[in-house]
């Protein structure tokens, strides 16, 4: 059931877009504003300003969730996984996080298309050779570090597989002769039934906006149907 | 000698008719308590920052993750592939009795796609099932060797939901419970009666319901990790188990076996049952075997089978004993109230059961103020949730009162439904007897 408690709604909506464009004084103004509002007037979206916080925060987590749904990621050497994300709000960190904490002691770098910047996060044995690095903005945390560069996912991977641990477990994936891609679209086909096509659901479940995604390659041919499935039924 | 995609190809569409697949995630499983394999994976807790923490993957921290959906809008969170699709049974609903290509993948092969999926971000956990190749033992063996495998070699702390063969025995249950998150044994039907008609083979109370009960057992079962607190000890002079408040939720002291528990599932339609039946049977699984949760596949019939020529179950069928399911589950509504709603033929009616349930409760008190009911009276009327209704005593308790329509759409209330029961303000909904008196 979700129901954002008000320090998530605090916590989300200066990640906003909107929120991000508004000049420096108006934002103060709603943050103030936005603390004195009582915990459940804003909870339940009664007045008019607090539904309208809650709706920058909504959609704020929402964007988070589709990206944890609908990232997808490519295994290179050296335990790196690297992927490509199309965020409007401020929200890469997060992301990253996320996959970090799925994947400890992987490094995973994402492209950020909107911003036309990587963003990486690396366990911290890392830490004392990347601080010389050109081009590369680096924030330490207590198990890892968070960074951004101009620089682009093969220069970085080329940077790090150097300094990486190697995982022969996983590199061993890497050798095998699989499709990866070629494997997800024969599962995906296998399951559907098609005596419970239901188009409509479809595109409530994967808004349209995340079908005309690059990595989605394999949800974009449901659409695409001859004249003789139409012919037949 | 064919490929693993193609395999997978034949083994998938096997395995799509067993629906009892969603993922769980740790915050919504027993507060505080981890499975055997994952509890050293918590990141939030303090044995994250440990030095010598195992070198796992994979997380059930968040929930209601679909990597993609399907044309028919179900959404694909498991790999759900069978381990292999050749069957010494002869049930007569069952897709594997018409497949001409009878294969099965390895536990290496098995376990190596999946890392492929999970390590692209494509599958959020594992749903392992298989037909019975000769017996159920030798064939639980080998999934369970896939299982061990992604556990041991690989240390992966994701979902893994296993599904329990009729006829199994209880060491080898006993042994799974150890490195799965869930575990699943199919009723199919609610009675012996029923069941005799589409499978012969299985017999209801000896290969379904006593292993239901086995698995029921282990699952209630804790154990102390007395080595890892000592680790702990050796890490953090300061850390004394007993006086700290984190202690008495007992997150590093106990692990569970099977915290997402058990599930089954029914197939609807395909022997005559009425739905007070499947009820009744859910009821008493949700009470005597501590049920999860149960699920519902409509029968449709497959071509080359014995039941090719019944008719199709209707999906709104199904969707209508999700509802009630919902209602007896998380709303908690007594299955003898239910009762009052059916038909002379013993089946939910067509239209929504909450409405029928609430013109019941609440014939002589409509129209109601909502700023007077009690939360479980809040539940009750049709077009407010377990949100809505939390949100209005959330607003009552700070001493704000619902005056108008607007606060009640704002909120979340389906007006449409709840409209004919509430009285807003002084305003109320009329009806033709209002006119006619």
């Amino acid at each position: 059931m979700f129901n954002m408690k008000k320090n998530k709604i605090c916590y989300f909506v200066p990640r906003n877009r909107e929120f991000i464009k508004k000049p420096i004084k108006e934002k103060k103004e709603m943050l103030k504003e936005l603390e004195t509002l009582p915990d459940a007037v804003l909870e339940s979206n009664l007045t008019f300003s607090a539904k309208i916080f809650y709706q920058m925060a909504r959609s704020v987590s929402r964007e988070i969730h589709y990206h944890k749904m609908f990232t997808r990621l490519k295994i290179e050497r050296d335990s790196i996984l690297t992927g490509i994300i199309q965020p409007e709000h401020s929200i890469e960190d997060l992301i990253l996080k996320f996959f970090y904490e799925r994947f400890p002691k992987f490094t995973i770098i994402l492209y950020s298309m909107k911003r036309n910047k990587t963003y990486f996060i690396a366990p911290i044995e890392v830490i004392n050779d990347l601080k010389n690095v050109n081009n590369i903005k680096i924030k330490v945390e207590s198990d890892f570090i968070l960074g951004k560069s101009q620089l682009k996912s093969k220069d970085l991977i080329s940077l790090f597989s150097p300094l990486l641990k190697k995982h022969d477990l996983f590199d061993e994936l890497l050798d095998s002769d699989v499709d990866i891609k070629k494997l997800f679209k024969t599962f995906y086909d296998s399951q559907y039934i098609d005596s419970r096509e239901n188009y409509r659901l479809f595109t409530q479940n994967l808004p349209k906006k995340y079908q005309k995604k690059k990595d989605m390659v394999v949800e974009k041919t449901f659409h695409t149907k001859t004249l003789d499935k139409f012919v037949k039924n | 000698m064919p490929s693993i995609v193609e395999k997978i190809r034949i083994l998938g569409a096997a395995g799509k008719y067993d629906i009892c697949a969603s993922s769980s995630c740790y915050s919504n499983t027993n507060k505080g308590s981890l499975s055997l394999h994952c509890y050293s994976n918590n990141r939030n807790s303090k044995l994250s920052k440990l030095k010598n923490q195992a070198e796992g993957f994979g997380s059930m921290l968040s929930g209601g993750i679909c990597h993609s959906f399907t044309p028919d809008g179900r959404c694909v969170s498991l790999f759900k592939v069978l381990f292999s699709n050749a069957c010494c049974f002869n049930c007569k609903y069952c897709f594997n009795k018409i497949s001409k290509k009878k294969m099965s993948l390895t536990p290496e092969e098995y376990a190596k796609a999946f890392l492929h999926l999970y390590l692209g971000n494509y599958v959020e956990g594992m749903f392992l099932s298989s037909g019975i190749t000769k017996n159920s033992d030798e064939t639980m063996e080998k999934m369970l060797t896939a299982v061990k495998i992604l556990r041991n070699k690989y240390n992966f702390r994701g979902y893994i939901h296993f599904k329990c063969l009729p006829g199994v025995s209880k060491d080898i249950i006993r042994e799974a419970a150890q490195y799965v998150d869930r575990m699943s044994i199919n009723l199919e039907s609610p009675t012996e009666g029923h069941l005799s008609e589409i499978a012969d083979q299985k017999s209801f109370r000896t290969d379904i319901i006593q292993r239901q009960e086995w698995i029921r057992d282990i699952s209630a079962k804790k154990f102390v990790d007395w080595e890892y607190i000592d680790k702990i000890k050796s890490f953090d002079n300061d850390f004394n188990c007993n006086s700290k408040p984190e202690c008495k939720e007992n997150k590093y002291k106990q692990a569970k076996y099977l915290p997402s528990g058990q599930t089954t599932q029914f197939v609807v339609g395909a022997a005559d049952e009425t739905d007070w039946d499947i009820l009744k049977r859910l009821y008493w699984e949700y009470k005597a075997i501590k049920l999860k949760r149960g699920y519902f596949s409509a029968f449709s019939p497959i071509q080359g089978t014995a039941l090719e020529k019944k008719e199709a179950t209707p999906l709104l069928r199904e969707h209508r004993l999700y509802q009630t399911d919902w209602l007896i589950r998380l709303y908690k509504i007594p299955i003898n109230d239910i009762k009052t709603i059916l038909t002379d033929s013993l089946n939910l009616p067509r239209e929504d059961p909450k409405i029928f349930l609430a013109r019941n409760y609440f014939d002589r008190k409509m129209p109601l103020d909502i700023n007077s009911l009690s939360y479980n009276d809040i539940l009750k009327i049709p077009g407010i949730g377990l949100l809505s209704a939390r949100r209005i005593i959330k607003l009552r308790k700070q001493g704000i009162k619902i005056i108008n329509r607007e606060q009640l759409k704002n909120i979340g209330i389906v007006l449409k439904r709840a409209e004919p029961f509430l009285k807003i303000g002084n305003n109320y909904q009329l009806d033709m007897m209002n006119f006619i008196n």
